[in-house]
């Protein structure tokens, strides 16, 4: 079969303009996720170890589960045992959220707990309350730590977010599932929403790679 | 909250849920052998190849690792047998795709491996008379291993979890069954519990033994 040129280039820009969709339904759970990831995280190393033990099994059990099982227990299971309707959109970056929160808490205490801690033993003895400490001597060297797990996990989440369409959120992957089987055309509809998301994850990947060098200057300049 | 539960539907599917698991097994064990053979073997092209095959294989990683792979599962099973006029079982379909991916993203782990092992390991090897490939299979790649393990064992996991796409192309693995049997009895809160349980404990067993694996291969260390 020959490859449908007009088709790949028809649809080629209408499946980029659905993006709109993942974008926001990805930009609302990374928001949702990256807060409650730092509330997570703080739990998982309180020093009360109920506490941080129920943090690590809930972070355990979200890691050892596959996403799309987690969507179909959440979606088709759960709100049929609260009875309760959910929209797709909702679901989806409810879904998402209480997913990737999980990643960003392991993101945050694993550059958390790369400062040594003479650098807390440094702060308090030059006089710094314990906040003061962790806001000036902590947090910016942690944040070089977090900035490139933080990327990936964003671009982790773009592509996860494809599984949205099993729960009909009308993102890019649902899009053009639709356009494959009304033009009979899977082929050339599919590589269309690859490159779509090769462009939107190439672009995040080089701001990525952008942001770490920058701070990498930082660090040398001290 | 008046939701009766009705765990016991589960007891019709059990037998058929079971195949399934064992399906799952199969298919994850196919992938990830074809994984790790095919990852080793770009790792290594990524380190050593000729310009040209590096520039290659890079192309074929980051076509592979920034695309979803529910995209690229739709595309080997949809629409690559369409435009070529041929017919691929949707089991097959999966462990091709499934295989290319898992490579994709072992080949940058197995680079990093390799790349950490010692030029003269290379220059070793290949003065005692071996060959090049000898060299990467006795002297390099044994090495390497042990470095990439921690990072093998997660994409091994990540490998198991993935086999759950297959059910969206239609393969009765584990969760493709349990999908069936949650449309036939709409028990779907006890019957995706129960798959959630099942890859929970797997995902966990499959963790620990790499533990265990790491922990032997790095008994000989002493620093």
């Amino acid at each position: 079969m020959a490859f449908r040129w007009n088709i790949f280039f028809t649809y080629l820009p209408i499946l980029a303009q659905t993006s709109v969709v993942t974008f926001q339904v990805v930009g609302l759970s990374v928001l949702f996720s990256a807060v409650l990831g730092l509330g997570l995280a703080m739990l998982r190393m309180s020093k009360n170890k109920i506490i941080s033990g129920i943090a690590r099994i809930y972070i355990e059990v979200i890691r050892g589960v596959p996403l799309l099982v987690q969507i179909l227990w959440l979606f088709f299971g759960l709100t049929l045992l609260f009875g309760l309707d959910m929209e797709p959109v909702p679901a989806g970056v409810l879904n998402m959220t209480l997913w990737g929160c999980v990643y960003f808490a392991e993101i945050y205490r694993s550059g958390l707990s790369s400062i040594h801690r003479t650098q807390y033993y440094a702060g308090y003895s030059l006089g710094m309350s314990p906040f003061e400490c962790f806001r000036r001597v902590i947090l910016p060297q942690a944040f070089r730590k977090i900035v490139p797990p933080f990327i990936s996990q964003v671009i982790v989440m773009t592509k996860s977010s494809s599984l949205l369409s099993v729960i009909n959120v009308q993102e890019i992957t649902k899009r053009a599932d639709t356009m494959s089987v009304a033009l009979y055309a899977p082929f050339e509809i599919y590589l269309a929403c690859g490159v779509v998301y090769f462009v939107i994850l190439f672009t995040i990947a080089q701001l990525g790679k952008l942001a770490e060098k920058k701070l990498r200057v930082n660090l040398l300049e001290g | 909250m008046d939701y009766v539960f009705h765990f016991d539907v589960f007891r019709n599917y059990a037998a058929s849920f079971f195949q399934a698991c064992l399906l799952t097994f199969k298919l994850a064990g196919i992938c990830i052998v074809f994984t790790t053979v095919f990852g080793a073997i770009c790792g290594a092209l990524l380190t050593s190849g000729s310009k040209v095959v590096k520039g290659v294989v890079k192309v074929y990683v980051e076509a592979f690792r920034l695309t979803p792979f529910l995209v690229q599962l739709l595309f080997f099973y949809f629409g690559i047998p369409l435009f070529l006029g041929i017919k691929i079982s949707s089991s097959v379909a999966g462990v091709v795709t499934l295989s290319l991916n898992g490579a994709a993203y072992a080949a940058e782990t197995f680079r990093a491996g390799f790349q950490s092992v010692p030029t003269t390991q290379m220059q070793a090897g290949l003065s005692l008379g071996y060959t090049k490939a000898q060299t990467y299979m006795r002297i390099i790649f044994p090495q390497g291993l042990r470095i990439v393990l921690p990072s093998f064992i997660s994409s091994v996991i990540e490998i198991f979890k993935d086999t759950s796409f297959f059910s969206i192309i239609g393969v009765t693995e584990a969760t493709g069954q349990m999908r069936y049997a949650a449309s036939m009895t709409y028990r779907n809160f006890e019957l995706f519990t129960i798959l959630a349980l099942f890859y929970l404990v797997c995902t966990t067993v499959i963790g620990q033994l790499g533990h265990m694996l790491e922990r032997r291969l790095s008994r000989h260390k002493t620093s």
